[in-house]
C-alpha cells in the first residue's frame, strides 16, 4: 500500500498516515489479517518521527480498524471491512468541510446530532 | 562470429524438438550399448554381481544380474526423458546448451562404470575377485567432460532470448513536497514448507546423528525461512527487503544506484532458473512466484528483480523520485 504524507498540509501527519490506511481499506488493497509496516520502519521510510506513526496508527486502533499487539505490530482486524474504512473517510471530508466553513468542534457535533435526531 | 546467411522460411528455427532428440541421444546409444553387452555377456555373468566397490578397488556391494540391468536402465530413462523435457523449456542462453552438455557427460559417465562392472564379473572367477581401480573414475570424468564437450558443439548457440519486454515506466501524480513510501509483503508457501522441512529434519538428524550434520540442515532451513516472506518497501530511499523474521534488511538498493523502475511480468524459471534469491549474469533479485514484478535498471547496467503484487505502484514512485532527484528537488 501507498502511505502519502505532505507536510505543508494543515492536516497533523498521524492523521494522513491513518488516512492513507483507511483509504487502502476501503479500496481493498489491504485486507483483514494483514499486517502494517512496524512503526519504526514505516516512519524512516517516510521521514516522520516515530510517534507520528504511531499517533496515526493510534487513532486506526480507535476506529477499531486495527489492533495492536505487542511482537505482532499492527494488523488489519477482520471488523475493518472496506465500508467501514469508507465511512471513516466519509466523516474525515465532513469535518474537513466543517472546519473549512470555521465551525468549532461542538458545532460539528451538533451537526451530526441534528442529523441523528431528523432521521 | 560466423554470419550465416538463411533464407527467409528458414530464418525462424524451431529448436525445441531437434534440442530434444539431441539431449536424448547419448541415453538412447548408452541403453542401446550396455543392453547389447549385457545380451552378449549374460552367459558368462554369475548370479551374483559384485557392483560396487570400496576405494581400494574390492567389491564392497552386491546385487543380482538382471537387477543391476534394470536399475542402470531405470536411472538412464528417467535421465534421458528429464533432460529431454527440460532442454525443451524456453531458458536464457547459455543454460539451454549447458543441459544438452550435461546429458552428453552424464549418460556415458553413468554407463561406462556399468559395462565395467559387466565386463569385469564376466570375465573374472568370482565376484569377490573383481576389482575396479580408483584411477577408472578419473578416466571416467575425463571422458564424461570429453563427451560434455561435444554435447556443446552438438547444440550449438542458444537460440537468441527475446528479453521479456520492458515493462511501463510510471510515474505518481506527486505534487512537489508531498511524501509517499510504498510497501507490501510477499510470502511463499512452498518455500516456507520447505524451510520448515529442512529444519524439522535437521532436528531428526541432529538429535538421531550427531549435532554436526542436523546444524547444517537447521542453517540451511533458517536460511530459506528468512528468504520465505519478505516486505518489499519502496521510498525515497529507494528499495528495501527486509525478511518478515528479521529486523534487518535482506538487500538495500539506495535511489542513486536506481537508473530506471518498472513493473512486468517475471518467469522465475525461464528468467532466472528457479525461485529463491537468485543471482545470474546481467542481474538478480528475489523471485518467490512468476507474475508480476518490479524491475530496478541500475546504474551499473544489471537489472535488480523482486516479484510482487502492485509493482507498478512501487515504480512509479521510485521513478517520481528519481525524477525529483534529477531536478534537483531532492526528497
Amino acid at each position: 500500500m501507498l502511505f502519502r504524507v505532505d507536510p505543508g498540509s494543515a492536516v497533523p501527519l498521524g492523521d494522513q498516515i491513518a488516512a492513507s490506511v483507511r483509504g487502502a481499506i476501503a479500496d481493498g488493497s489491504v485486507r483483514a489479517g494483514e499486517r502494517l509496516p512496524a512503526a519504526r520502519a514505516l516512519a524512516a521510510s517516510l521521514g516522520v518521527n516515530v510517534h507520528t506513526v504511531l499517533r496515526g496508527y493510534g487513532r486506526l486502533k480507535e476506529e477499531g480498524l486495527i489492533e495492536l499487539r505487542r511482537g505482532r505490530g499492527a494488523v488489519v482486524t477482520g471488523a475493518a471491512a472496506p465500508g467501514r474504512a469508507r465511512l471513516g473517510e466519509a466523516a474525515q471530508r465532513l469535518i474537513a468541510e466543517a472546519r473549512d466553513l470555521g465551525m468549532s468542534d461542538e458545532e460539528i457535533v451538533r451537526v451530526v446530532r441534528l442529523g441523528l435526531e431528523g432521521g | 562470429m560466423v554470419a550465416v546467411k538463411r533464407s527467409p522460411s528458414s530464418a525462424a528455427p524451431a529448436p525445441a524438438r531437434p534440442r530434444s532428440w539431441l539431449a536424448a541421444l547419448p541415453f538412447l546409444v548408452v541403453t542401446v550399448l550396455l543392453g547389447g553387452l549385457y545380451a552378449t555377456a549374460a552367459g558368462r555373468l554369475p548370479e551374483r554381481l559384485a557392483t560396487h566397490f570400496g576405494t581400494d578397488g574390492r567389491p564392497d556391494g552386491y546385487s543380482s544380474a538382471p537387477g543391476f540391468l534394470l536399475g542402470c536402465l531405470a536411472v538412464l530413462l528417467v535421465l534421458g526423458v528429464g533432460l529431454s523435457v527440460l532442454v525443451r523449456l524456453p531458458m536464457a542462453p547459455p543454460n539451454g546448451r549447458l543441459l544438452v552438455a550435461t546429458a552428453y557427460f552424464t549418460a556415458p559417465v553413468l554407463g561406462y562404470p556399468a559395462a565395467l562392472v559387466l565386463l569385469g564379473n564376466a570375465g573374472a572367477a568370482g565376484p569377490d575377485a573383481v576389482r575396479l581401480p580408483g584411477w577408472q573414475v578419473a578416466a571416467v570424468l575425463a571422458g564424461g567432460l570429453a563427451c560434455g564437450a561435444l554435447g556443446w558443439l552438438l547444440a550449438g548457440a542458444d537460440p537468441e532470448w527475446r528479453p521479456a519486454e520492458p515493462g511501463r515506466a510510471g510515474r505518481l501524480d506527486l505534487p512537489a513536497g508531498v511524501r509517499a513510501g510504498w510497501t507490501r509483503t510477499v510470502s511463499s508457501l512452498p518455500l516456507a514448507a520447505l524451510a520448515a522441512v529442512t529444519v524439522g529434519g535437521g532436528v531428526v538428524l541432529g538429535a538421531l546423528a550427531g549435532w554436526g550434520g542436523g546444524a547444517v540442515l537447521v542453517l540451511g532451513g533458517v536460511l530459506v525461512a528468512v528468504h520465505c516472506s519478505v516486505r518489499v518497501t519502496a521510498d525515497r530511499r529507494g528499495l528495501t527487503l527486509t525478511p518478515a523474521l528479521l529486523p534487518v534488511p535482506l538487500r538495500r538498493i539506495p535511489l542513486e544506484k536506481v537508473a530506471e523502475a518498472s513493473s512486468r511480468r517475471i518467469a522465475a524459471l525461464a528468467e532466472y532458473g528457479g525461485w529463491g534469491y537468485r543471482i545470474r549474469s546481467g542481474g538478480s533479485g528475489l523471485l518467490l512466484r512468476s507474475g508480476e514484478g518490479l524491475v530496478l535498471r541500475l546504474t551499473s547496467g544489471r537489472e535488480f528483480v523482486v516479484t510482487v503484487d502492485d509493482s507498478a505502484t512501487a515504480a512509479a514512485l521510485l521513478n517520481t523520485y528519481l525524477d525529483r532527484r534529477r531536478s534537483g528537488e531532492g526528497g
